[in-house]
């Protein structure tokens, strides 16, 4: 097993246990307390916080050529409210641009 | 969204392997979406050089497009677990939402069984049994359609890792960044479609861009996140058109 392969499945494990972990628990919390607004609040905007977290270092250290690709995949989405169109643009213009400048 | 297709007003209830197939039938098209993402992330991992097989065996065990695409650029060297455990927990918390809204789904089968289909609980397959409204056997069109969704992920993870080795490596180096893209989406599509605010997942983002620059990556999600999710429970808890 090669070293990224060997770190790849570390984090393999570690996602897996999140995700799964992250189900169980939602669903033994479902079981036994159901759904206050309160706390449905909290679920609700910790999900799209962690996500933006990711988001924003990556696109301060990103090129154009990138940072273009992010910005197109979320203008299609905004305009057409198409995922699988909206990503199909933003990765034409991550994997064609390149070749069309050139 | 997912649509179901009609059945005649007279049938008997779905159940079993006919319910299954109407689940995976009401998903076909966040499925086919999931063969698309599929391709992506197989093509991505072996731009970073890992094996077609493990490729496919994270598909298969985390099965959570936003969490694998996310954490691709975090398999570097030394590999940062605590910022992947934090942040894959963190970025999976809608799953504790989805799992306990599809408690009652689940409540009369057998614990193993249970057990069993939670690791088949994505979006997809939530929103399409949620919005199921004709008489189902619904924990089988549950794991019909996670499950059917599964296939397609796994399907198409394997075949962009193994079509990879085909394309431009120049190419292939520009996949990664492609994770991202998938959650610039998700992030816009979770906002348009649980109407959240974008203030705080805004300023999440900005205030983790910030301290990246100062802290390790973990800690400054940790922060920003805990800045979102302050803010957001604050602004609901500010009494109407104060916030």
């Amino acid at each position: 097993m090669s070293p990224i392969d060997e770190r790849f499945a570390l984090a393999v494990a570690l996602m897996a246990g999140a995700a799964y972990g992250c189900r169980l628990v939602g669903y033994l919390i479902g079981r036994v307390a159901g759904q206050s607004p309160a706390v449905r609040r909290v679920l609700d905007a910790l999900p799209a916080s962690a996500m933006a977290a990711v988001i924003g270092p990556a696109l301060v250290g990103a090129d154009l050529l990138e940072l273009a690709a992010a910005a197109v995949t979320a203008g299609v989405f905004l305009v057409s409210g198409r995922f699988l169109a909206s990503l199909s643009a933003g990765a034409a213009v991550l994997v064609l641009a390149p070749g069309l400048i050139a | 969204m997912p649509t179901s297709p009609p059945l005649p007003s007279d049938s008997a209830p779905l159940t079993g392997f006919a319910a299954a197939r109407a689940g995976a039938i009401a998903c076909r098209s966040i499925s086919a979406s999931s063969f698309f993402f599929g391709l992506l992330y197989g093509a991505a991992c072996a731009a970073l050089g890992i094996a077609t097989g493990l490729a496919a065996l994270s598909s298969l065990l985390v099965f959570s497009g936003a969490v694998q695409f996310a954490m691709l650029p975090l398999v570097q060297d030394p590999l940062p677990a605590a910022a992947i455990a934090i942040s894959s927990v963190l970025i999976s918390t809608r799953l504790v939402l989805m799992g306990a809204s599809i408690a009652p789904v689940m409540a009369p089968r057998p614990w193993p069984a249970r057990l069993g289909a939670l690791a088949v609980l994505t979006d997809g397959a939530w929103a399409a049994t949620i919005a199921e409204r004709r008489p189902v056997d619904r924990f089988a069109f549950f794991v019909g359609a996670g499950g059917s969704t599964l296939v397609l992920w796994v399907a198409g993870t394997t075949l962009g890792a193994l079509l990879a080795a085909l394309a431009d490596p120049a190419l292939l180096a520009r996949l990664p960044f492609t994770g991202m893209l998938f959650l610039v989406l998700l992030l816009l599509m979770v906002t348009r479609a649980a109407r959240l605010a974008v203030l705080p997942w805004l300023i999440a983002g900005a205030v983790s861009a910030l301290a990246a620059q100062v802290v390790a990556l973990e800690a400054a999600v940790l922060i920003a996140v805990a800045v979102g999710g302050g803010l957001a429970w604050w602004r609901g808890a500010a009494p109407a058109g104060g916030r």
